[in-house]
C-alpha cells in the first residue's frame, strides 16, 4: 500500500479541525511519540489532539481522502508496538479527553471519554462501591479506550473476565468517517451483529474510540490473600494447576512470577522474602467465604512444596504483594537497558511444560552471559509475560532476543495449542505468527474484515490481524 | 540508534546517565497520571516520561539541545513523585536537574533563573530583597552563637515572615535562657540554583553557609524550610561540604522531640481540624512524613488526610524546581489542583511545614476564592502553645 505524504496543506487542514494549538509538528515531540514500551521506534509526521468524535470524523475523512495513515493512540504503554507509526501520518492522541462523562449507580453503568485512566476510574467508582474488574498492571497508566482496542485483561480475568466483558456500547469513528455507536445501553440486547466484540481488540484498525459505556461491578466485600514461594517453576505451575482443577470456587487472582522477576519486582515493592517461583493467591467475596476459600487454596498449594507460605497480614500488605505483581516488567528494568515483553497463553494443564520450556530459552540462545528471562502473569488463565531483558543498542543482541521470540512462540507455544497473545495484541512483534496459529482461511477473513471497514488501509496499518 | 556519546559533548553531566540510568525508563508510564505538570500540559513531553524520552534524544544524537527540550524539562517541579513511582527506578530528578545543568551551560537556562543567580550573587537571596534586611522580621537583636542554629532561609526571611517569628517564638519558648543563634549573614541555601542547574553558585553558598555554621558553634540546626532542609541535609554533602557532623533537623522534627520532652504543651482546648499537605522536598526527597503530623496529633489537633493523594503520592504544590519563578500560572494551577483535593476532607485549614508550598497555596486559594485557610505548621502549633 503506498501512502501520500503529509503536506503543509494537510498540517494547515488538521489545525483548522482542531485549532492551532492542537496539532504538532516539533522534531521532539515527533520522537517521543515515535514509541511505546517496545524496542520498535517509528516518526509520525504529525500530532493531532481530536477533542470530540466530529474532530475524529473530519480528521479520518481528510485522511481517507488524501491516503495518509493515522494511528489512535491512548496512553502508548503499549507492549507489542501497537501504536507506532511505522508508515508515518498521523498520530491521534486520545489520551487528553479524559473525563468520566456518567456514574449510574441505578442502572450499573459508567459513560467514560476514551483517555480515563484505569486506575482513577476506578478511584472514582470505588466512591459509589463498584469498580471495573479488568485490571491490567499497565492500569496506572493505560486507558480504557486502549484497554477495549486491546482487549485488555490482567490479574482477575479468570474470574471477572476480560475488558470485552464490561464493554456495553461504543462511540466509533469509521475510517471513512462516519460516527457509529455499537451495542446498547440496555444490558441485554441481539439487534445487530455483535459489533461491540468486533471492535473489542481491534487494535486500532477498525475505528477510532470516542466513548465508552461500561458495566459496573459491585465491589467485593473482602480479599483474602496468600503467596507461596517454590524452589522450582514446575512446581509453582503444578500449584497453580491444582488449584483450578480442583476447587469449585475461581479465585480473582492466581498469578506467578519467576525467580528473576520475583527479585526485581520484591526488591521495588520492599518485600523481603525467599528468591523463587512466586505463586499471589486472591479469594474475594463475602468475609468468611473468600476466608474458607484462601485455606482450601492454601492447603492444596502446601502439597507442591513451597520453600516459603504466608497469607497477607492486612491490607497493606496485600497492596504491597500486588504492587510488586503489577510493577514486575518495569521492575525487570533494574536488571538490563531494556525489556521486551512478550504475551502468551496456553491451557492450564500445559502450564508446568511451558513454563519450564520457557524458562530454557537464555540456555537454548546461548545467552545467558546479557540475557535475563523474567516470566510472570496470570497462570490461573494460562497467561504467561515471557520478557527479555537485555541491551537493544547491541546489534547481536537484538537478533538473539528477535530468536527467542521465535523459540517461544514457534516452538513451544502454538506446538502446544496456545495463542501467541493472550491480553497484548498482534501489534507490530506478532503478526508473523497469526497464519500458523490461525491457517489461511481465517486470516483471510480478518483481512477482508478489514477492508469492509477501511478500504483504504489507512488506519493503523501495516500491523495486527488485518494489516 | 547509537549510545556512543558524541565527541567534546555538550552533555557532560548528563554522559554519567547515558550507559545505564536513561535506559531504565521503558516508558510504561506509571509516573504519568499524577505528574502535576501533565495535568496541564498537552504533548507527552509534558509528563516525566516524555521528558526522559528528551533526554535520551539528546543522549543518543537523535535530538539537538533546543529551546524547546529546555521548555519543557524547566516545566519539571522536581517533586519527585516520578522517582517514586518508577519501579525502574529511574532516578528521574537527578537526570533532570543534570540536564538543566547542561542545558544552562548552553544558554539554554530560563531568564527568571538567571534573574535569581543576579540577585543571589547581588543580596545573597532570590527575591532581590536587601541582604541587611534578612532579620527585619525580628524585633530584637539575635544571638549570633549557640548549639542551635535557626536557618531561616529566603521565604521565610522575606515572605512567609509569620513563618519566621512562630519559629522563633517557640525557640525561645523552650529555650528561655537562650543557646541558640540565627544568624544575619546567613546567605540563601542554594536550593533553587541546584534545582534549576546553576550548580557553581550553589557550592559557594554552601562553603560560606557552613562557614557561617561552623563559627555559631551549632550542634544542631534546624530549619523551617523543607526546601532549605534537603539542601543543607542532602545536597551539601553531594557538595562534598563537611559540616562535622552537627545534627540537621527540620523543625517539626525538633518539634516532635520537643513535645515528647515535655517541653512544648498546648495552652488550650481548642478543637481545631486541619488538612496535612507534604511538601515534596520534606516527603518524597527526605521521608519524613510522620513527624509533623505527630506534632498536629500530640497537640489535639484533628488531621485529616487528603484521601489517596497524602504521603508519597501527595501532589506537588507546583512552586518548586524554580517553576513559580519561571511558569507562574503553571505554578498556580497546580496548587489549585492541590487545593481542590484538600477540599475533599471538609477541613478549612491547610497547614504545610514549608513556607514556599504555604505561599504558593495561599495565592491559589485567593485568586480562586478557595474556602481554605492556608498556614505553616509552626504558626499554628505556635498558635497552640504560645
Amino acid at each position: 500500500m503506498k501512502y501520500n505524504p503529509v503536506t503543509p496543506k494537510i498540517i494547515s487542514e488538521l489545525e483548522n479541525i482542531v485549532g492551532l494549538k492542537n496539532v504538532i509538528t516539533r522534531p521532539e515531540e515527533l520522537y517521543v511519540y515515535s514509541r511505546d514500551s517496545t524496542i520498535f521506534e517509528h516518526s509520525p509526521d504529525v500530532v493531532v489532539i481530536p477533542k470530540t468524535a466530529e474532530q475524529v470524523s473530519e480528521i479520518l475523512k481528510l485522511a481517507n481522502r488524501e491516503k495518509i495513515p493515522v494511528v489512535p493512540r491512548g496512553a502508548g504503554t503499549s507492549a507489542s508496538g501497537s501504536p507506532i507509526p511505522i508508515m508515518g501520518g498521523i498520530v491521534l492522541d486520545m489520551s487528553r479527553n479524559d473525563k468520566i462523562l456518567e456514574i449510574d449507580s441505578h442502572n450499573l453503568t459508567v459513560e467514560v471519554e476514551s483517555g480515563v485512566v484505569c486506575d482513577l476510574l476506578n478511584e472514582e467508582l470505588a466512591k459509589h462501591g463498584f469498580f471495573f474488574p479488568p485490571d491490567p498492571a499497565s492500569s496506572p497508566a493505560c486507558t480504557i479506550a486502549g484497554m477495549v482496542a486491546n482487549n485488555s485483561a490482567g490479574n482477575m480475568a479468570m474470574k471477572y473476565g476480560t475488558t470485552r466483558d464490561h464493554v456495553l456500547w461504543l462511540e466509533v469513528v469509521l475510517p471513512t468517517g462516519e460516527i457509529i455507536q455499537t451495542g446498547s445501553t440496555t444490558i441485554k440486547s441481539v439487534s445487530q451483529f455483535d459489533l461491540t466484540r468486533l471492535m473489542v481488540g481491534s487494535e486500532g484498525q477498525l475505528g477510532v474510540i470516542t466513548k465508552v459505556g461500561l458495566k459496573l461491578t459491585p465491589l467485593p466485600e473482602h480479599h483474602a490473600t496468600a503467596f507461596f514461594i517454590f524452589k522450582t517453576v514446575e512446581d509453582a505451575a503444578k500449584a497453580a494447576v491444582r488449584v483450578r482443577s480442583t476447587m469449585t470456587t475461581i479465585p480473582c487472582m492466581l498469578e506467578f512470577l519467576n525467580e528473576t522477576t520475583t527479585r526485581a519486582a520484591f526488591d521495588y515493592a520492599g518485600l523481603e522474602y525467599p528468591v523463587g517461583y512466586t505463586i499471589i493467591l486472591d479469594f474475594d467475596g463475602a468475609k468468611d467465604t473468600a476466608e474458607a476459600d484462601l485455606e482450601a487454596g492454601f492447603k492444596l498449594c502446601e502439597k507442591e512444596n513451597p520453600i516459603y507460605k504466608e497469607k497477607a497480614k492486612d491490607a497493606a500488605h496485600r497492596t504491597q504483594l500486588l504492587t510488586a505483581r503489577k510493577a514486575a516488567l518495569p521492575a525487570l528494568a533494574r536488571l538490563r537497558p531494556t525489556t521486551c515483553m512478550e504475551d502468551c497463553t496456553v491451557q492450564i494443564t500445559k502450564l508446568p511444560q511451558a513454563a519450564k520450556a520457557i524458562e530454557e530459552i537464555p540456555a537454548r540462545l546461548g545467552a545467558e552471559d546479557f540475557m535475563d528471562l523474567g516470566n510472570f502473569g496470570h497462570i490461573g488463565d494460562g497467561n504467561m509475560h515471557p520478557t527479555f531483558c537485555f541491551d537493544e543498542r547491541i546489534e547481536e543482541q537484538r537478533d538473539v532476543f528477535f530468536k527467542g521470540m521465535d523459540i517461544l512462540y514457534e516452538d513451544i507455544i502454538l506446538p502446544l495449542g496456545g495463542s501467541v497473545t493472550g491480553e497484548h495484541g498482534i501489534g507490530l512483534i506478532r503478526a508473523k505468527y497469526i497464519d500458523r496459529e490461525h491457517g489461511d482461511a481465517s486470516v483471510k477473513i480478518m483481512r477482508g474484515i478489514k477492508k469492509l471497514f477501511d478500504p483504504n488501509m489507512i488506519l493503523n496499518p501495516g500491523k495486527g490481524k488485518g494489516g | 540508534m547509537t549510545t556512543e556519546p558524541k565527541e567534546e559533548s555538550k552533555l557532560k553531566r548528563l554522559e554519567p546517565f547515558a550507559e545505564r540510568e536513561i535506559m531504565r525508563c521503558m516508558r510504561c508510564g506509571f509516573c504519568r497520571p499524577l505528574c502535576p505538570t501533565w495535568g496541564f500540559s498537552e504533548w507527552d513531553t509534558g509528563s516525566p516520561r516524555g521528558r526522559m524520552m528528551l533526554v535520551r534524544g539528546m543522549l543518543q544524537g537523535d535530538l539537538e539541545p533546543s529551546e524547546y527540550i529546555a521548555d519543557r524539562l524547566y516545566l519539571c517541579t522536581t517533586c519527585g513523585y516520578c522517582e517514586w513511582r518508577c519501579p525502574a527506578g529511574t532516578k528521574t530528578v537527578d537526570i533532570i536537574e543534570a540536564a538543566r545543568a547542561d542545558l544552562a551551560d548552553l544558554g539554554l537556562g530560563r531568564k527568571s533563573h538567571h534573574y535569581i543567580e543576579e540577585r543571589i550573587r547581588e543580596e545573597n537571596n532570590p527575591l532581590g530583597e536587601a541582604k541587611e534586611e534578612r532579620t527585619s522580621w525580628a524585633s530584637k537583636e539575635l544571638p549570633q552563637k549557640g548549639d542551635l542554629m535557626y536557618f531561616v532561609g529566603c521565604m521565610a526571611s522575606y515572605r512567609e515572615q509569620g513563618t519566621a517569628k512562630a519559629t522563633l517564638n517557640l525557640i525561645e519558648t523552650v529555650n528561655p535562657e537562650g543557646g541558640y543563634s540565627v544568624i544575619g549573614d546567613e546567605l540563601c541555601c542554594g536550593s533553587v540554583l541546584l534545582r534549576t542547574g546553576h550548580r557553581e553558585v550553589a557550592k559557594a553558598l554552601a562553603e560560606k553557609n557552613a562557614e557561617l555554621i561552623k563559627k555559631s558553634g551549632a550542634k544542631i540546626i534546624t530549619t523551617s524550610c523543607a526546601g532549605c532542609y534537603r539542601t543543607i541535609r542532602k545536597d551539601y554533602e553531594l557538595l562534598g561540604i563537611d559540616l562535622n557532623g552537627v545534627e540537621i533537623l527540620h523543625f517539626p522534627e525538633l518539634l516532635n522531640r520537643w513535645i515528647d520532652e515535655g517541653k512544648l504543651k498546648p495552652k488550650n482546648g481548642e478543637k481545631i481540624v486541619v488538612t496535612y499537605h507534604d511538601p515534596c522536598h520534606l516527603g518524597r526527597h527526605m521521608k519524613v512524613y510522620d513527624e509533623p503530623r505527630e506534632v498536629l496529633k500530640k497537640l489535639g489537633v484533628e488531621v485529616r488526610e487528603i484521601p489517596l493523594r497524602n504521603r508519597e503520592t501527595s501532589a506537588c504544590c507546583g512552586a518548586g524546581g524554580g517553576v513559580r519563578a519561571e511558569y507562574k500560572d503553571s505554578a498556580l494551577e497546580a496548587a489549585t489542583e492541590r487545593l481542590k483535593q484538600a477540599e475533599e476532607t471538609g477541613a478549612k485549614i491547610l497547614v504545610t511545614p514549608c513556607p514556599f508550598c504555604t505561599f504558593n497555596l495561599r495565592e491559589a486559594a485567593a485568586k480562586n476564592n478557595i474556602d481554605m485557610k492556608v498556614y505553616d505548621l509552626v504558626e499554628l502549633v505556635a498558635k497552640i502553645c504560645t
